[in-house]
């Protein structure tokens, strides 16, 4: 990666760093560096800071780490495959007791119990698609809901998107691009109970969430017609558990077994009975996002049941039935109650990491998409260089997530619906694909994009953070789809779980 | 184009109202206001008090710089710090009128669980969307240093210590309250889980709502706040207390790192000549603060004022806003390009912090639904209070000012009791209270005589109106006889029954000059000080009667000189004010008990 501009140009003028050189000379570095990228005034700002003895950060010399720089690689020829199984992409190990799943003898020694929740499936009153609308206003609006993990790419394309005047009007009318940052477990329930309609138009052009886990709950609500007038993926990244490598160490020596679930609930089985699994005696805090707001939530209780139900059944379809399991629903809440549970949104979930790193803020192990590890790997190792390093597991049991634009028709102007699918091209551009492996770590899926180019941004994570470039090799099994209506009734049934009850609760 | 053209004139008219009354009270309490202007959108932002600092540095940078919406107009972003309790809380109300909030970034989550929990109970919605985190800082206890060594080896001092040596008694402890700011709240939690280690014998992952309902575990919580010498409004408030009135104020309070470092910095460079305050992690764990940016999600909050906020928590996210943090003690929220030495000029020994990059323990965040249950058991739990009012009658009490707020006029007189009024309504039925009037003379109302201050319960807060509804005004000012006759009989009973530990504080109300006293300020300090250092190493005052005085100058002639020496020096701090600012003034002060 490039390093950024200030720090370019700083090296033009041979500034040294702050330490080893004199105030007047670090005032005058900072001078000529403002001047080059116009930054504020650090003069009038040193004034007003707190005076920390010798400290005086030179703003001028503060500029953000790469990692959104535009490409400035030549386009390569398309690879014939993407991410191909290589020497270099070698599978995780297979830890000696990957075999011992132990799900429900944690609840048992546990003894946990929880009281049981209905089971049932939800009753969506049909919707008619009504397509198109006519499109009266002078600006043609496209509101895209998108899962927070994508929100900075998309909000960047946008702003590119809107700024070339070869794509940013339609019929003479400007196209206006906003992206809404919601969880795709919320959009999905808002768009199939019809609540994104206001006065006969829809709020949402695009429905963008991580995944398509919930494309045939919301199709399934509507009929006369197509609903989605595309459906492209704009990018992947498979679910993984990112853990702090002291943690991650003692949880490969202690427990040994692959990260999932069923290991996650070990280790707060342990800790319950006095074992402490982080050396440094913190409790062991694991955070996944809410399902009910969340794609990766809803993704972590399909993997739970998944484990649950069909850890010996080869490619299993859970039922509804499943869910009405006593020892299934004591250990959902089980690791319910004992997870954090407070964020709503996978970006969110990941912040507070990126920002405070291992010893700053409460959380051990976090499950989120591979593209929120790759970003706080990033993070971490500027900010932080001797810090404990964010270590990437990719769940045994695993969902990639495909990132699918629809392009929504009801509710919305013909208008509306090209202008749409004219920024979902755009998204897969050449440069644009690239932005989003670049600046927030997704795998593209443009064939324009190749594997060197690939393995230049992803392979600094693979040695030192635990990336794995061949998703085939990543996990060991790979959940197949199941219903929308089984998920759905699962998100409910556990919202609806209350506190466990156990001796060690 | 008709709903444009009304909101447009709709916006004039609000623009010659807000001229015609001022600016001061259209961004009460704001630190960074805007001049109103044509094409302009006015993002109204609160933030946690204890981000001053930072953000009043970079706020008026964003406003110069002159971004635009897509529309057109021109972000200005009007700044105002409060407390995090009282910021989510007031926009919940959404009672502001045209001083509605856009956006708000309390210290942490905590807050914005709770609101969102409460909020989607009742409107099926949130209240709040984090747009993403500005900085972060550790709750800590910060105490002095020579208490520190009473204590023990820092790294071995958890809550349960500190609330242990609490409940001996002589230990003086401070925390806001967890009704209003976020340290408040992040301390009763950490007290909750103590407590529900206490009574399990061993540690506690997780808070459950059956742990909060326990009797014995509220019994250890109600024990640890025997020992609050009051609470507080904000931590910032709490901050300034602990660094303006040193180790006599308080021996530990709960504050944010960012906190110590700050105050450390002040303690050197004005040569304050306190001991260095140090931060204790605890070792159960403590909470990170991370100062989520969230927008409101309510219907005042229009597509401008929005995207407004958007680009204000932009620049708040940029390297440059973010550097600028660190030098505030706050750990920055992006990567920044620089020398990783430099952290270790900020978190260091000197400014009572531990290194950067240290591992601290965390005692993990519970749900929206327990922390309501937290916050709400806290009426119970809190320390009782004792409150002597002492209220100036003199004559110029009489003199009439036009109250804005009421449209009206009305006399000072008429305006103090209903504040007084207010006062009393935020106090609990075990709480208690002492009228104190002086003119030329100091006496007790009929309704509390010496030593017998009257319950608050709804009885007790009915028989006070009365009392306050028959003051008639006359006479001079005998201001100090008054506060060395509450501060003396206050003081004669902490001596008489050193079982009751409650809150003591004098709220002090006065609108003249001190006409007819006996005792001099500086007699007065010397007797009730407990402050202000003796010039020989110790300090003035009764060790054994640390009584806050909080006074109230009302008027332009008032001598707020006298009653801000006197209050500085005995723990507490003096605001002047006419009019409407009188009950906010009061309501502050509410705020501690």
């Amino acid at each position: 990666m490039r390093r950024a501009a200030g720090v370019d140009i700083m090296r033009a003028f041979e500034c040294e760093p702050v330490f080893r050189s004199g105030l007047r000379h670090l005032l005058l570095c900072g001078f000529l560096i403002l001047a080059g990228v116009g930054a504020m005034d650090s003069a009038m700002a040193a004034e007003k800071l707190f005076n920390f003895g010798d400290l005086n950060v030179d703003l001028s010399k503060v500029q953000a780490k790469p990692g959104g720089q535009s490409a400035e690689a030549p386009v390569k020829e398309s690879p014939k495959q993407q991410l191909p199984s290589t020497p270099e992409s070698p599978a995780p190990a297979v830890l000696p007791r990957d075999g011992q799943e132990s799900i429900d003898s944690t609840v048992r020694t546990q003894a946990v119990r929880v009281e049981p929740v209905e089971i049932g499936a939800s009753k969506t009153g049909l919707q008619r698609i009504l397509y198109p609308v006519p499109e009266d206003r002078a600006v043609i609006e496209v509101k895209i809901a998108a899962g927070s993990e994508k929100k900075d790419w998309l909000e960047e394309a946008a702003r590119r998107f809107m700024a070339d005047p070869a794509q940013s009007s339609l019929d003479g009318k400007p196209i206006r691009l906003v992206i809404d940052k919601i969880g795709s477990t919320e959009s999905a329930t808002l768009l199939a109970e019809g609540r994104t309609m206001q006065g006969g138009r829809n709020e949402y052009q695009v429905w963008a969430p991580a995944s398509s886990i919930f494309r045939s709950v919301v199709e399934d609500a509507f009929t006369g017609g197509k609903l989605f007038e595309t459906d492209a993926s704009i990018a992947r990244s498979p679910m993984v558990f990112v853990t702090w490598a002291p943690v991650q160490e003692a949880i490969d020596r202690h427990i040994q077994k692959s990260m999932s679930f069923d290991t996650i609930a070990e280790i707060f089985s342990r800790e319950l009975a006095g074992e402490a699994i982080d050396p440094n005696g913190r409790n062991f805090q694991f955070g996944f996002t809410r399902p009910q707001d969340s794609n990766s939530g809803a993704v972590a209780l399909v993997a739970m049941a998944y484990e649950f139900f069909a850890k010996d059944r080869g490619r299993y379809r859970i039922r509804l039935e499943d869910l009405k399991n006593p020892d299934f629903q004591a250990y959902l809440a089980f690791i319910k109650y004992m997870s954090d549970q407070t964020k709503d949104s996978t970006g969110k979930l990941a912040e507070p990491l990126m920002q405070a790193g291992y010893g700053g803020q409460p959380l051990s192990s976090i499950y989120v998409y591979e593209n929120l590890g790759v970003k706080l790997a990033f993070i971490r190792r500027v900010n932080d260089p001797n810090g404990a390093k964010p270590i990437i597991r990719y769940p045994k049991y695993n969902l990639v997530s495909d990132h699918p634009y629809y392009t929504l028709r009801h509710g919305n102007s013909r208008e509306q619906v090209e202008a749409a699918r004219r920024f979902e091209e755009y998204l897969l551009t050449r440069d644009i694909q690239l932005l989003a492996l670049q600046k927030e770590g997704f795998r593209p899926v443009s064939t324009q994009i190749s594997n060197q180019e690939m393995s230049e941004v992803l392979g600094e994570f693979v040695e030192e953070n635990g990336l794995v470039p061949d998703l085939i090799k990543a996990s060991q099994i790979l959940i197949p789809a199941q219903s929308g209506e089984v998920i759905m009734a699962l998100i409910r049934a556990y919202e609806q779980l209350g506190d466990p009850i156990g001796p060690n609760l | 184009m008709p709903k444009a053209l009304s909101r447009l004139s709709v916006s004039i008219v609000l623009a010659v109202l807000l001229f015609s009354v001022g600016t001061e009270s259209l961004a009460a309490g704001a630190d960074v206001i805007c001049t109103p202007a044509t094409d302009q959108v006015v993002v109204r932002f609160t933030y946690g008090s204890e981000k001053k600092a930072w953000i009043r540095d970079l706020t008026p940078t964003f406003n110069q710089g002159g971004e635009k919406t897509a529309s057109g107009k021109r972000i200005c972003v009007e700044s105002i710090p409060k407390g995090s309790g009282d910021s989510v809380n007031e926009i919940a109300n959404g009672k502001a009128g045209p001083n509605e909030v856009h956006a708000t970034s309390p210290a942490s989550d905590l807050y914005v669980n709770l609101i969102n929990y409460e909020y989607s109970q009742e409107q099926g919605k949130d209240l709040l969307k984090a747009e993403g985190f500005l900085v972060s800082s550790p709750v800590v206890i910060a105490a002095w240093e020579p208490v520190l060594q009473s204590l023990g080896p820092k790294d071995q001092i958890g809550w349960a210590d500190i609330f242990e040596h609490s409940s001996e008694g002589g230990f003086r402890y401070g925390q806001t309250s967890p009704e209003s700011s976020n340290s408040g709240l992040s301390a009763l939690v950490a007290q909750f889980y103590a407590g529900a280690e206490s009574e399990a014998g061993r540690p506690v992952p997780r808070l459950s709502l059956a742990k909060v309902e326990d009797p014995k575990v509220r019994d250890f919580v109600r024990k640890v706040h025997e020992s609050v010498i009051h609470y507080g409004r904000s931590t910032g408030f709490y901050a300034e207390k602990m660094r303006d009135g040193g180790p006599q104020y308080a021996d530990a309070v709960v504050v944010y790192e960012s906190d110590v470092i700050q105050a450390n910095d002040a303690i050197r460079e004005q040569g304050l000549g306190y001991p260095r305050l140090e931060a204790i992690y605890p070792k159960e764990g403590t909470f990170a603060t991370n100062h989520p940016f969230a927008i409101v999600e309510r219907d005042w909050v229009d597509a401008d004022e929005e995207e407004g906020a958007k680009r204000y928590f932009s620049f708040l996210m940029s390297p440059q806003s973010q550097a600028k943090a660190l030098q505030y003690g706050f750990r920055p929220s992006v990567p920044l390009d620089i020398d990783p030495g430099i952290y270790g000029l900020v978190w260091n020994a000197d400014n009572g912090v531990e290194p950067f990059d240290s591992v601290h323990r965390f005692l993990a965040t519970p749900g929206g639904q327990v922390i309501k249950a937290i916050r709400d058991a806290f009426r119970a739990i809190k320390n009782s209070s004792h409150v002597v009012l002492v209220i100036d009658r003199s004559g110029s009490m009489d003199a009439r000012l036009f109250d804005k707020e009421r449209g009206q006029e009305r006399s000072r007189m008429d305006m103090a009791v209903e504040s007084a009024n207010l006062l009393a309504q935020s106090l609990q039925d075990k709480d208690r209270l002492s009228l104190l009037f002086y003119d030329y003379r100091v006496r007790y109302s009929d309704l509390t005589p010496k030593g017998q201050p009257i319950r608050m319960d709804a009885a007790g807060k009915q028989k006070l109106a009365d009392a306050l509804s028959k003051v008639r005004p006359a006479g001079g000012t005998a201001m100090r006889s008054a506060i060395e006759t509450a501060w003396s009989d206050l003081c004669q009973a902490i001596k008489e029954d050193p079982s009751d530990r409650s809150i003591r504080v004098m709220v002090v109300l006065t609108d003249g000059v001190d006409n007819a006293s006996k005792i001099s300020d500086k007699d007065l300090i010397g007797k009730i000080g407990y402050t202000q250092s003796d010039g020989r190493g110790g300090y003035l005052g009764d060790s054994a009667c640390k009584i806050p005085v909080f006074g109230i100058a009302f008027g332009g002639e008032a001598d707020d000189s006298s009653l801000k020496a006197i209050g500085a020096a005995a723990g507490g701090e003096t605001r002047r004010g006419d009019s409407a600012e009188i009950r906010d003034i009061f309501k502050r002060f509410s705020e501690l008990l």
